[in-house]
C-alpha cells in the first residue's frame, strides 16, 4: 500500500475523531441536569448550583465552551475531571490497562476458540461435530456476556477458589496474577465474538476445502494439517480480521458490564460514573480515547488486509 | 479426513466435570477460630460507594466512612450517637446557646507535623465557612472564632445554636492541618490528625496505613485498612464469599447466601429511612387530609417483609427506634397506623371521594423501582393513581431542587449534621426539601428548644413534639421504613460497629490470627 493511501486513511480517521467529539459534546448538552448539580450534592440550593456553574464556565455560550475544550485538546490538555479535579489523562491512563488487557485477551480467546472451532466444523461438514459447533455458536451469540461470567465465576472462583472472583492485577504483579484475574472476564467477553468468528471461519474453510486445487493437492499426498495451514488459514484470515476490527468497538463498550460484574475499575466503570455525574471533561476524554483506538485498529486492519491478500492492494 | 475424539480427551473432560462437582460439594473446612489479636492486622473492606472527596469541605453525605480514618473530629460521636471527647476534651455552651467554649487536647500533631492548637481550629472553621465549602451552610451560624490561648477556643454564634455540638462532631469538626487547608489536591491527599494515613488512592482502591504519630495510637489495633470499591452488590458479595475481602456491607436479602458461605453479621440501625418526599404545592398535596391519607394507605409491614427480609422497621417518623428522636408507639397510633379504609374516608372528607392522580419519581436502582411499584399498588387500593417514572440521580436531584416533581420515593438521611436540621429542611417554610413552603403549626417552639438547649433530655422531648405534630398535621414527607444496616464479615474480624449517625470508624476493629 503506498503512502498517499495511508495518509488519506489517517486524514479520514482524524475527521472521524473530530465529528465524534462534536457529537458527544452536543449529546451531553441535551442531558437534563449538569455537573454543577452533581458536584453541589443533594442538599444544595439554587444559589450553590449557580455559583458552581459559573466557576465551571457553564454560563458561557455553548459554542464557546466547545472551542475552549477543543483548543486545549489539540495541545494535549484534556482538562481535569469536573468531579474529582484529577487530570483526565491521568484517570484514563490509570483505568486503561485493565480494559485493554480485558479486550486484548478477549480477542485472543475469540480467535483461538472461534477459528479452531470453525475450522474443525468445516473439516467434516454435516457431521455431528459440525452441528454441535454451529448450535453452540448460535447459543454463544445469544447469551449475554455478564450472565456467562456469573456462570463461570460460580465453580471457578466462589465454590472453589481457583481463580479470583473480582479485581484486576497489573502485569507488574506477575504474569499468573494478571492472567488469573483476567481469564474468566475475558472469556465471557470474547464468547460472542468467538461464536461469530467460528461461523465465519467455518464458512470460509468449507469454501476453500471444496476447491479443485485442494483435491489436486490431496492427490499429490498433502495431509490435512498442511492443507489447513497453507490454504485454509490464509483465506480464513481475511474475514476473521475484518470481523475482529469491527468487534473491537463492541468489545470496548461491552467491557462496561463485565467490569461491573468482575469488580474491575477500568474505562467502562470510569465512563459510567462520568456520565452519571455529568463529568463532561472525563466523558469527552473517554470517548476520544476509545475513538482513537477504534480508528487505529481499523486502519491496521485495512493495511493488514492488503498485506494478506494481494488482490485487494490499492 | 476424519476427526475423532481420542480416549484421552474424553477422560480429561470427564475428570474435570467430576472434579468440579465433587469440589463444590466438599465445602470449606473451617478450623475453630482463634481469638488472639493479630497486631499486624489488615482489614480488607469491600466498599459499596466511592468518596466524592477526601476533603471534608467537599465530601458527600455518606463519606465519613472514608474520612474518619484520616481526620479526628473536635467532638466524637460514638456508635450510639452520644458525644465524647476527641480533639476537644471539654466544651461548654453558654446559657443563651450563643457562645461555645472548647478546651483542646494537648500534645497533638497533624500528619504533616503541624501543631494542633487553637489557631488551627480557627483556621479550619473559617475555611469551612468560605463559599465553595459544603460546610458553609451549617457553619453560617458561627460569627467569630477566637483563639483565647493555645488550648482554648471560643465560638460566637448569631443565633441560639446548641446543635453546633453535633455540627462539630461531623465534617465541620474534622480538623485539617492548617498547612494543608489550601492544598489543591487535598481531595485525594488528605492531611488530618487521625489514626491512619492514606497511602494509595486510585479508581479501584483506597489504602490506609496506621500512623504512629497519632495521639491515641495504642488504642488502634489495625495496621492497615485496604478498601476495594465494589459498587455492584452481587459482585461485592462474591468478593466476600470467595475470601477476597474480609468485610463488606450487604443487603438484607443477601444474608442467606452470605450465611451459607460462613459469614457472620454485624447489624445496626441508622438515622436513614425510605420515604415519599412530597411537593406540597403540587397535585392535591397541599391538603393535610390528603397527606394523612397517604400515611394510612401504606402497608409498611408488607413492604418490609417483601423487599427487606424483615430488616426495614416500619416508621411514620424520621428516626429509628434506638435514636433519641424516636417516639415509641407512633406507628400503632390512630395517626400512624395502616388503615386503607380510614385513608379513603380522609380523602372523601378532603373532597376527593374518587381519589386523584399523583406523579412519583424514583431512582433507577431496582430496589427503588420495586418498592415504588408496591406503593403504587397500595395507593391504588384507596383510589390514588400513582404514575411512576424512574430517573437517574443527577436528573432526579435537579428536578427536586427545582420543585419539578409531585412526589419522589427516595432514601432520606435524617441525622446529619444534627437531627434538628431535618426538621428545618422538611418542616419549615424555607426548608431545602420543602418546595411547597408548607408551614406546620406548633413546630417553631420545639425547634427553638432544639437549638437553644444542650440538655439531651430537653432536646429529646422537643424532637418528639416536632415528630408527633408533623404526623398529626399530615407530614410533608411520608415515611415508609428505616432499614437495618448489615455488614457481613469473616469470623476473623472483630469490633465492627455500626454508628447510628454514619460516623463509621474502624477504631475498635481488629483482626484475629
Amino acid at each position: 500500500m503506498n503512502g498517499s493511501v495511508v495518509l488519506r486513511r489517517i486524514g479520514g480517521g482524524v475527521l472521524v475523531l473530530w465529528l465524534v467529539s462534536l457529537l458527544t459534546f452536543a449529546l451531553i448538552q441535551l442531558l437534563p441536569g449538569d455537573a454543577a448539580q452533581a458536584i453541589a450534592g443533594e442538599n444544595a440550593t439554587q444559589a450553590d448550583v449557580d455559583r458552581i456553574r459559573h466557576e465551571l464556565g457553564f454560563d458561557l455560550p455553548v459554542i464557546e465552551q466547545y472551542f475552549r475544550w477543543f483548543s486545549n485538546v489539540v495541545t494535549g490538555d484534556f482538562g481535569t475531571s469536573l468531579y474529582s479535579g484529577r487530570p483526565v489523562t491521568e484517570l484514563i491512563f490509570e483505568a486503561a490497562p485493565a480494559t485493554l488487557s480485558l479486550t486484548v485477551m478477549a480477542i485472543v480467546i475469540a480467535v483461538l476458540v472461534g477459528v479452531t472451532a470453525g475450522i474443525a466444523a468445516a473439516i467434516r461438514q454435516g457431521g455431528w461435530l459440525d452441528r454441535t459447533i454451529t448450535s453452540l455458536a448460535t447459543f454463544g451469540i445469544a447469551m449475554p456476556s455478564f450472565w456467562v461470567l456469573m456462570l463461570l465465576l460460580l465453580p471457578f472462583a466462589v465454590l472453589n477458589r481457583w481463580l479470583p472472583a473480582t479485581g484486576y492485577a497489573p502485569m507488574s504483579d506477575g504474569l499468573w496474577p494478571w492472567l488469573s484475574h483476567i481469564l474468566l472476564p475475558a472469556t465471557a467477553l470474547g464468547l460472542a465474538s468467538a461464536a461469530e468468528l467460528a461461523r465465519h471461519a467455518r464458512g470460509c474453510a468449507a469454501d476453500v476445502l471444496a476447491r479443485p486445487y485442494i483435491r489436486t493437492a490431496r492427490a499429490r499426498g498433502a495431509t490435512g494439517a498442511w492443507l489447513i495451514r497453507r490454504h485454509v488459514l490464509r483465506n480464513a484470515a481475511i474475514p476473521v480480521i475484518t470481523v475482529l476490527g469491527l468487534h473491537v468497538g463492541r468489545l470496548l463498550g461491552g467491557s462496561i458490564v463485565i467490569e461491573s460484574v468482575a469488580g474491575i475499575s477500568g474505562l467502562g466503570t470510569l465512563a459510567i460514573q462520568a456520565i452519571l455525574q455529568r463529568d463532561y471533561t472525563t466523558i469527552q476524554g473517554y470517548v476520544l480515547f476509545s475513538a482513537i483506538i477504534v480508528v487505529l485498529v481499523n486502519l491496521v486492519v485495512d493495511l493488514l488486509y492488503g498485506w494478506i491478500n494481494p488482490k485487494v492492494r490499492a | 479426513m476424519t476427526m475423532r475424539f481420542g480416549h484421552r480427551a474424553v477422560a480429561t473432560f470427564s475428570a474435570m466435570v467430576l472434579l468440579t462437582v465433587t469440589a463444590a460439594c466438599g465445602g470449606d473446612g473451617t478450623a475453630g477460630s482463634n481469638t488472639t489479636t493479630d497486631d499486624d492486622g489488615i482489614l480488607r473492606w469491600g466498599s459499596s460507594t466511592k468518596p466524592a472527596s477526601l476533603d471534608p469541605r467537599k465530601s458527600a453525605t455518606f463519606d465519613p466512612i472514608f474520612l474518619l480514618e484520616v481526620y479526628d473530629p473536635l467532638i466524637r460521636r460514638d456508635a450510639k450517637g452520644e458525644l465524647v471527647p476527641a480533639l476537644a476534651t471539654e466544651w461548654k455552651l453558654a446559657d443563651d446557646a450563643k457562645a461555645l467554649d472548647l478546651t483542646l487536647r494537648q500534645g497533638v500533631t497533624f500528619q504533616d507535623g503541624a501543631e494542633f492548637n487553637a489557631e488551627a481550629v480557627k483556621a479550619n472553621i473559617e475555611a469551612g465557612k468560605k463559599p465553595g465549602s459544603n460546610l458553609a451552610a451549617s457553619l453560617a451560624v458561627v460569627d467569630t472564632v477566637e483563639a483565647v490561648d493555645a488550648t482554648h477556643v471560643t465560638l460566637t454564634m448569631n443565633a441560639p445554636s446548641s446543635h453546633i455540638l453535633n455540627v462539630l462532631a461531623g465534617e465541620a469538626g474534622y480538623m485539617i492541618s492548617p498547612n494543608a487547608l489550601n492544598n489543591a489536591d487535598l481531595g485525594t491527599k488528605p492531611v488530618g490528625a487521625g489514626p491512619f494515613k492514606v497511602t494509595t488512592y486510585n479508581q479501584s482502591s483506597l489504602i490506609y496505613e496506621k500512623w504512629d504519630g497519632y495521639w491515641d495510637a495504642d488504642a488502634i489495633k489495625l495496621k492497615r485498612i485496604d478498601m476495594t470499591f465494589l459498587l455492584d452488590e452481587a459482585t461485592r458479595l462474591r468478593a466476600l464469599t470467595s475470601g477476597q475481602v474480609d468485610a463488606a456491607p450487604i443487603r438484607s436479602n443477601q444474608k442467606k447466601e452470605a450465611q451459607a458461605a460462613g459469614m457472620k453479621f454485624t447489624t445496626g440501625e441508622a438515622a436513614f429511612l425510605y420515604g415519599l418526599m412530597l411537593n406540597t404545592s403540587k397535585s392535591e398535596l397541599d391538603k393535610p387530609l390528603v397527606r394523612q391519607a397517604l400515611v394510612h394507605a401504606i402497608d409498611r409491614q408488607a413492604i418490609n417483609q417483601a423487599f427487606f427480609a424483615g430488616d426495614c422497621a416500619p416508621v411514620v417518623q424520621p428516626f429509628p427506634s434506638s435514636h433519641w428522636g424516636h417516639v415509641a408507639g407512633l406507628e400503632e397510633s390512630t395517626e400512624g397506623k395502616y388503615d386503607p379504609e380510614l385513608a379513603k374516608q380522609l380523602l372523601a372528607q378532603a373532597g376527593l371521594p374518587n381519589g386523584f392522580t399523583l406523579n412519583m419519581y424514583m431512582g433507577t436502582a431496582s430496589l427503588f423501582q420495586s418498592v415504588a411499584q408496591a406503593i403504587q399498588a397500595q395507593l391504588a387500593k384507596v383510589g390514588i393513581t400513582a404514575k411512576l417514572t424512574a430517573m437517574e440521580n443527577t436528573a432526579l436531584a435537579t428536578a427536586r431542587r427545582k420543585g419539578d416533581f409531585e412526589s419522589s420515593f427516595a432514601s432520606i438521611q435524617s441525622g446529619r449534621p444534627d437531627p434538628s436540621q431535618f426538621a428545618v429542611d422538611f418542616y419549615t417554610p424555607t426548608g431545602v426539601f420543602n418546595p411547597g413552603k408548607t408551614r406546620i403549626d406548633g413546630i417553631d417552639g420545639p425547634l427553638q428548644t432544639l437549638r437553644q438547649s444542650a440538655d439531651q433530655g430537653a432536646r429529646a422531648q422537643a424532637m418528639s413534639q416536632i415528630v408527633t405534630t408533623a404526623l398529626k398535621a399530615g407530614p410533608p414527607m411520608t415515611p415508609v421504613c428505616s432499614a437495618l444496616v448489615v455488614w457481613a464479615h469473616s469470623d476473623k474480624v472483630k469490633g465492627l460497629e455500626i454508628a447510628v449517625n454514619y460516623d463509621y470508624e474502624f477504631r475498635n476493629a481488629s483482626m484475629t490470627k
